[in-house]
């Protein structure tokens, strides 16, 4: 048999729960627009009967109201797990496609002053001299033409090195983010374990360590999981980055320059243990260390690092070609064996080309025994560019291979994009903030605290009867 | 399951759009207004290397231009001096047969020496031709003129003036002065040198007869040679002009966009732009707020 005043709590739970449910809808409501905000919902129950029915009273007794039981924060874990990694692929492929796209920005090709237009006009200019020889002002049209080739190739060599320093500097500061998301995730996973042990709520902070594993994610590729105690773990190639409240840290090493890369690539090592490279296989960190790798012979080495090497490789191969046939010609003063261009030992050689002949009169246009104002040797150079294995085709083998690698890049990104819109969109459909769903979930929850109100109301009136009004039948 | 549409999905994607739809309408003003469809190498990179080899043949093709103009100089002054030495020396011949008729006083002969005299400064002066400074008959040499007062020739045999006038074709476009006038002792002017000493002392000079139709027979194969450069200069100028406009035409399908088309896309993604702009204000108004009193 129930109490009388059993009625009264009864009321009383309905209109704490009504309050409860409709202080999580209103955090719902303006936390909508707040990123990485998960929707929440009260969680609630009916209340049994107070006392359990047993078989001398099989009277009928109802609940004891409702019971609020936690709130609950609405995700999948499956569709954030799909998120992260399409945000450390969408950082990969993003990382990589900007590189590559400022890389042949810098080639400046097809145009009318990229290397491929300056070369022709070297090789013009022979022509011209083999038309003109003893000509002083084709001789220095030669010169001229031949010192905007030089530093056409040095100042392309020292864009693609200011590059590669530049994105070893943005990689340094992405790995002291990944640091900080670390040490982020560690100090959450302390504060829910406590949270949780204590009873409260942790959504929240929940959310938080949620957007700092997909920080990590973005830069580094690095995977969560939730363990059994609440805490998460983050591993980056198979090994924590977070375990429990203790963060693992990593830096950044390797050379700094372009000039050292080979001898000393720039890597990702955890800070305990230096000199062992991380494999990191997603992220924008995995995506700038492949673009800083140093050369391969087989040409799959670092895209900055190739591009540099193709500069070196055109300015050897104008050197070598141009003067194993101006050694062979004669000057008008009957010189001979001299080189045109020369390249410094030791460093790149788009650096160290420079030119020899000083003057005019340095230039050997003609071919020994055919007259001083024989052309033929000059003919012969102004041929050079047309020939297999020119610098002009070196040129052009480099900035097809740069805008294929760059388009390739670029259609990567597309498809990632395209797929983290989708697990963007799937993340969202479960967990963000639906205005129109939390409307009617109020109207809803004002509703019950007012019937709730009623209850008691009613149930005042009854006690009223029941106290002032009862035995009194015929008393006036 | 159905899908279950958020506030953030509707604005996120609404946004997304916007921003690829203004994206692509950028790219189409940016082609428009250049006329480029190659703006950077991963547009097209087997277009951009095809593009750099066009290019390259371009500016080769200028060159051949250039050095097809410069050699037709050559030429040229090469034919008019072969024309004016074949002139003289059938003048010179004239005299020497008049010379024969054995009629003529002594004094008409020295007056036909003097004529021969005039003749043999002529030729010289034919034969020391130059273009642009450089000797036409000893082209490769820098001694200024190709025969001196000895009639020494300054040329260098074996050598040759040529000029490049397309891929793997040159053509020669000096002549060589020892084949047409001889040199030393034995060229022209000291055969005419010695007819004129003859008929000065009153000798018979009929001798020079032969000598004369052998130069004037040398000259008629210079100025075939000649001529047969100059065919070759023209025909290879026509080839090249055509070239010139098959090489624009080629870099123009690879690098530039078809204007009409351009213009018809830019109007489509304008209007595409407007439309999405449209349908986002549209929707972006509605809230179940607006209805709940």
């Amino acid at each position: 048999m129930a109490s009388t005043f059993s009625g009264i709590e009864t009321a009383y739970s309905g209109l704490t729960a009504a309050r409860d449910a409709m202080n999580v809808t209103g955090q719902n409501i303006t936390n909508a627009g707040t990123p990485g905000y998960t929707r929440q919902r009260l969680q609630q129950s009916a209340a049994i009967p107070a006392t359990e029915t047993h078989f001398a009273s099989p009277l009928a007794q109802p609940g004891q109201g409702v019971v609020v039981s936690g709130i609950q924060r609405l995700t999948d874990e499956l569709t954030n797990a799909r998120l992260r990694t399409a945000q450390g692929q969408q950082g990969f492929t993003g990382m990589r496609a900007d590189g590559l796209q400022t890389l042949e920005d810098g080639l400046n090709e097809p145009s009318d002053t990229g290397l491929a237009a300056q070369l022709q006009d070297f090789w013009s200019s022979w022509q011209d001299l083999a038309n003109n020889p003893g000509e002083p002002s084709a001789g220095a049209a030669v010169l001229s033409d031949a010192q905007s080739v030089v530093s056409q190739l040095a100042s392309g060599y020292r864009q693609v090195a200011t590059q590669w320093s530049g994105l070893r500097t943005q990689l340094s500061s992405l790995a002291d983010q990944v640091n900080q998301a670390a040490d982020g995730i560690a100090a959450l996973n302390g504060r829910i374990q406590q949270a949780t042990a204590a009873g409260a709520s942790a959504n929240e902070l929940i959310d938080q360590r949620d957007q700092l594993a997909a920080t990590v994610a973005q830069l580094v590729g690095g995977t969560a999981t939730t363990q059994a105690d609440g805490t998460v773990a983050v591993f980056v190639a198979g090994n924590l980055l977070v375990s429990g409240q203790t963060a693992n840290h990593v830096q950044l090493a390797g050379a700094t320059g372009l000039e050292g890369a080979a001898a000393d690539p720039v890597r990702l090592e955890w800070q305990a243990h230096p000199g062992q490279a991380i494999a990191v296989d997603g992220g924008q960190l995995a995506a700038g260390i492949s673009l800083l790798a140093p050369v391969a012979a087989d040409g799959s080495g670092g895209a900055l690092a190739q591009t540099a090497e193709a500069y070196n490789q055109v300015a050897t191969a104008l050197a070598t070609q141009v003067n194993a046939v101006h050694e062979g010609a004669v000057t008008a003063d009957g010189r001979t064996g001299l080189d045109f261009f020369a390249v410094a030992a030791g460093g790149p050689a788009a650096l160290g080309l420079t030119v020899v002949a000083a003057t005019p009169a340095d230039i050997a246009a003609a071919a020994p025994g055919a007259g001083s104002l024989d052309g033929s040797i000059a003919d012969r150079i102004s041929q050079l560019g047309a020939a297999a294995g020119s610098p002009d085709a070196l040129w052009a083998g480099l900035v097809g291979r740069v805008g294929s690698a760059s388009q390739s890049a670029q259609q990567q990104e597309a498809v990632a994009q395209a797929s983290l819109t989708s697990a963007t969109k799937a993340q969202q459909s479960i967990s963000s903030v639906d205005t129109d769903q939390e409307n009617l979930d109020l109207i809803t929850e004002q509703s019950a605290y007012q019937s709730a109100a009623r209850v008691l109301t009613s149930v005042d009136q009854l006690l009223d009867t029941l106290i002032n009004h009862t035995g009194i039948v015929g008393i006036s | 399951m159905t899908m279950r549409i958020t506030d953030q999905m509707v604005y996120g994607s609404q946004a997304r759009n916007l921003q690829s739809s203004l994206a692509a309408l950028a790219a189409a003003q940016q082609r428009a207004t250049t006329g480029l469809k190659l703006q950077r190498p991963s547009d097209d990179p087997a277009g951009a290397v095809t593009s750099l080899q066009l290019r390259g043949e371009q500016a080769q093709n200028d060159q051949y231009v250039r050095n097809i103009t410069d050699g037709t100089a050559w030429t040229s002054a090469a034919d008019a001096a072969l024309s004016q030495t074949s002139t003289l020396i059938r003048q010179a011949r004239d005299a020497v047969v008049q010379a024969g008729n054995g009629s003529l006083n002594q004094s008409a002969l020295d007056a036909l020496a003097d004529k021969l005299s005039g003749i043999r400064d002529g030729l010289l002066a034919q034969a020391n031709t130059t273009v642009g400074g450089r000797s036409v008959f000893a082209g490769t040499s820098d001694a200024g003129a190709a025969f001196d007062a000895s009639y020494t020739f300054s040329g260098i045999a074996g050598s040759s003036v040529t000029r490049r006038i397309g891929d793997g074709q040159s053509v020669r476009v000096d002549v060589d002065g020892s084949a047409v006038y001889g040199q030393g002792a034995t060229s022209l002017f000291a055969q005419l040198d010695g007819v004129i000493s003859d008929l000065r002392a009153g000798n018979p000079v009929g001798y020079a007869i032969g000598q004369l139709d052998a130069a004037q027979q040398a000259v008629g194969s210079a100025q075939a040679a000649v001529g047969s450069a100059e065919n070759q200069l023209a025909a290879a100028k026509a080839a090249q002009a055509t070239a010139a406009v098959q090489l624009t035409q080629r870099r123009s399908d690879v690098e530039n966009v078809d204007t009409a088309q351009a213009a018809i896309d830019l109007t489509n993604r304008d209007n595409v732009y407007q439309a999405a702009l449209l349908v986002v204000t549209n929707t972006m108004q509605t809230n179940l707020t607006d209805f709940l009193r």
